[in-house]
């Protein structure tokens, strides 16, 4: 009697078939199992992960116990001393950069989805003109973060800035945008939202071109406007772009550096300071790369739980829409 | 770090199974991460330290090629016959020159120091900027001393090797040597743009403030301020300041008064009083002093600025500065004490503004040092370079672009009223201020401390508390 074949099976594996044995005879052998290349495949990657990504977050980590000048070999450990100092009041801005990263992030991130997206639902019309429009939105994404900012101080200068020039014309008194705190921050976010607003819209509009077209033709026929159609049809299917955006936009709110330092350089009094900013002082300025090393390792953290979340949004999203 | 991989159960020796090659890569990962850091480690206990003898020089058989890096090199053609003039006074050396901009200087000097790759001459700052770096420089007294004489030191403008000296803890050797001197906080005026609001300097606040709204009403400016760029706030607050007591804010530094004292906090809001009254330029606070600030000057739309012996090579960029630009001291503050600090020994005020007027400030803006790890024949050209722009020669090569730090050189090209006034600047030096700071961590706090008065309205005693806990942080 021949007892059945079995397959067994491992998810990584090939199939191995065991082939029934006989009294007296030595069971047939295995059947090499080849293992997978997958491996040997990311190994290169997994190499320029470790050294330019695991590498230095695990030295910053490290370096936040350490009070030092980055000039001196000598390195003092100081255990939490750094985190004490951060997060116990005894640095009197770091709180301010925290509060204002955070609104970076709240106002930014939503004003560059909303624009980029208003931008992309006009421009996938039939509009005259709408390749130039396109281009012309999405330049700013392309242009240097110090040509940007060279830019906008221009445009901001209190005396012969565009933006003063149009408030004088209009009547008013010109405005001293940067040099006042309460304005300062909000035209920084202006610059920021101008800035990727045009990248988002691309993407949008690559979202809207994989809408099947046939739910439009099906809500025109219902007798649906516009403005339903955009809200009811394009809006959720572009669901998954959107948190997609918003992760990428969260990532670049709290990046943002260039442009705001070259613009105001986290003045007036502090008014503009950005964690991003605060490194870099506390680092560069103020020689203690250690407590830079510090708020950069709450940045991670910062960084770490928004990607955590939206990465979630985004399975989410993504389930919605199917 | 040596790790040999062992068949485990599972896997088939002589083949890579996911399980091995997920291993070495965590292993060899695991050792890119852990072989730094523990290197790392190792460096805790202070590294080696910098030669602190005099470096010994050896002069080389061929030519050498030595770098300088500076951000306070001129710009061309000045540049080019600068080096060309020190290149015929030392054939043996070619210089190369590696010029940034200075917060690019800060930031390069930063890891190229340490690790070796900086030019062989450095540019510096005194202060904190010296202190920084001195553990990598060369004791350069010795070599002074047999290049200029015992009376080195007395050739060279009242203060500026104090300066460099006080720049490093006590009992260090000096590590740099005094190039460039300035005189700065001087109010330069232009007379054309003074004689369209009455045409006279402005001799108390009040006439400051009168001059200054003429002005604005004609689209001018009475005076520049770039506060952006913050190091003219702390020059102004280090003035202010020393109306009321001289010298108040390096004693509060280096913890001989509070930060918090009536003369600071009398300076700081006054500071603020200037801008309520519109002595400036629209919103200092977003103008960068360069360009922005300092261009309203230049370019003929602002009286006055705050300059200094630091701007003399401006003063040859249009024929007509000369005669137009003239100097007077910042008029006496309203209920600043009589301090009639410029006596009789000052001559050849051109412009005299009032009795007790605001003292200047004073400082080596930029001292040559040489890096301590440089090969002998290196070294000696490192040296030559320096004895060849502190000595009678380079000075005078140099001094229509900088400002000369030995006694008695002036540039060419000045009218005879200028050469007064040049004169007059280093003159003031008796009685100036000590401009820059032994930390940079006070410096910066009194940064924020001013704009916050200035701008957000804060309290300024509130705010200078936090500058006597930065600096006593600091000092520690």
């Amino acid at each position: 009697m021949t007892a059945p074949v079995r397959l067994e099976t491992r998810a990584d594996e090939q199939p191995v078939v065991d082939t029934p044995t006989t009294g007296g005879t030595r069971p047939a052998p295995r059947r090499r199992r080849r293992p997978s290349p997958g491996w040997l495949y990311v190994a290169p990657a997994l190499a320029v992960f470790a050294v330019f990504v695991a590498y230095p977050i695990v030295a910053t980590i490290r370096s936040s116990f350490y009070d030092y000048d980055g000039i001196s070999p000598v390195r003092q450990w100081v255990g939490l001393e750094n985190y004490r100092e951060m997060l116990g009041g005894l640095d009197p801005y770091f709180w301010k950069a925290v509060t204002n990263t955070l609104l970076w992030t709240v106002v930014t991130v939503p004003a560059q989805l909303l624009i980029g997206l208003g931008l992309a639902v006009l421009l996938d019309g039939a509009l005259r003109g709408r390749v130039v429009y396109r281009t012309v939105f999405f330049m700013p994404a392309v242009l240097s973060s110090a040509v940007i900012a060279f830019a906008w101080g221009w445009i901001f200068n209190p005396d012969e800035g565009v933006a003063t020039r149009v408030l004088r014309a209009a009547g008013g008194s010109g405005q001293a945008w940067l040099a006042d705190p309460g304005t300062a921050i909000w035209a920084a976010f202006g610059v920021s939202a101008w800035r990727y607003s045009g990248l988002f819209m691309l993407f949008y509009l690559a979202a809207i071109q994989m809408i099947p077209r046939d739910l439009y033709e099906s809500a025109r026929i219902d007798g649906a406007s516009w403005w339903q159609r955009a809200r009811r049809i394009t809006v959720p299917q572009v669901r998954p772009m959107t948190v997609l955006l918003t992760l990428f936009g969260v990532i670049g709110a709290f990046r943002e550096f260039e442009v705001v330092y070259i613009l105001t350089r986290g003045g007036p009094a502090h008014a503009t300071d950005l964690l991003s900013i605060q490194i870099f002082d506390q680092a560069f300025d103020l020689s203690r790369p250690g407590y830079a090393a510090a708020i950069a390792t709450a940045l991670l953290a910062l960084t770490a739980v928004c990607a955590v979340v939206l990465l979630r949004l985004i399975s989410w999203a993504n389930r919605s829409v199917e | 770090m040596g790790t040999q991989i062992s068949p485990t159960p599972g896997t088939t020796p002589g083949l890579l199974s996911r399980r091995t090659v997920l291993r070495a890569s965590l292993l060899g990962a695991g050792a890119m991460t852990a072989a730094p850091l523990l290197a790392a480690c190792g460096s805790d206990d202070g590294g080696t330290a910098a030669p602190r003898s005099a470096p010994s020089l050896v002069k080389p058989s061929g030519t050498v090629t030595l770098t300088l890096w500076s951000w306070a090199w001129p710009e061309e053609p000045a540049a080019g016959q600068l080096k060309a003039a020190f290149e015929a006074a030392v054939p043996e050396v070619k210089l190369e020159v590696k010029k940034f901009p200075f917060p690019d200087y800060e930031t390069a000097l930063r890891t190229a120091v340490p690790n070796g790759t900086s030019g062989d001459v450095l540019h510096l700052q005194t202060g904190s900027m010296i202190r920084q770096y001195a553990q990598f420089l060369s004791p350069v007294e010795d070599l002074a001393r047999q290049a200029y004489g015992d009376d080195w030191e007395t050739q060279f403008l009242d203060g500026s090797v104090k300066e460099i000296r006080d720049s490093v803890p006590q009992g260090q050797p000096l590590v740099a040597m005094p190039q460039q001197y300035s005189i700065g906080g001087v109010l330069w005026v232009n007379r054309a743009v003074l004689a369209k609001a009455g045409g006279q300097v402005p001799t108390s606040h009040e006439e400051f403030v009168r001059i200054s709204r003429d002005l604005r009403g004609q689209g001018l400016v009475g005076a520049t301020w770039g506060a952006k760029d913050n190091w003219p706030n702390t020059d102004y607050l280090v003035q202010f300041a020393s109306q009321f007591k001289p010298g108040v804010v390096a004693a509060a530094e280096a913890g001989q008064a509070s930060f918090t004292d009536d003369a600071i906090v009398a300076g700081l809001e006054y500071l603020k009083r200037t801008l309520a009254d519109e002595l400036w330029n629209k919103a200092p606070f977003a103008t960068p002093a360069f360009p922005d600030a300092y261009d309203l000057f230049f370019n003929g739309k602002a009286a006055a600025a705050s300059i200094g012996t630091w701007g003399t090579a401006a003063l040859f960029a249009t024929p007509n500065r000369l005669t137009d630009w003239a100097a007077c001291l910042w008029p006496r503050l309203p209920d600043a004490p009589e301090d009639n600090w410029l006596g009789s020994s000052v001559s050849g005020i051109p412009q005299p503004s009032s009795a007790s007027a605001v003292r200047p400030w004073r400082t080596v803006n930029v001292a040559a040092a040489m890096r301590a790890d440089l090969s002998p024949d290196k070294q000696w050209a490192a040296w030559k370079f320096v004895e060849w722009s502190c000595g009678e020669e380079g000075q005078k090569a140099g001094s229509a672009t900088y400002t000369p730090a030995r006694k008695g050189i002036r540039p060419d090209g000045l009218n005879e009223e200028w050469q007064r006034i040049y004169d007059w600047h280093n003159e003031l030096g008796k009685g100036a201020e000590r401009r820059e700071f032994d930390y940079i961590e006070t410096r910066k706090a009194i940064e924020s401390a001013i704009a916050a008065v200035c701008v957000n309205n804060a309290d300024p005693k509130a705010e200078l508390q936090r500058v006597d806990a930065a600096a006593a942080r600091a000092r520690k």
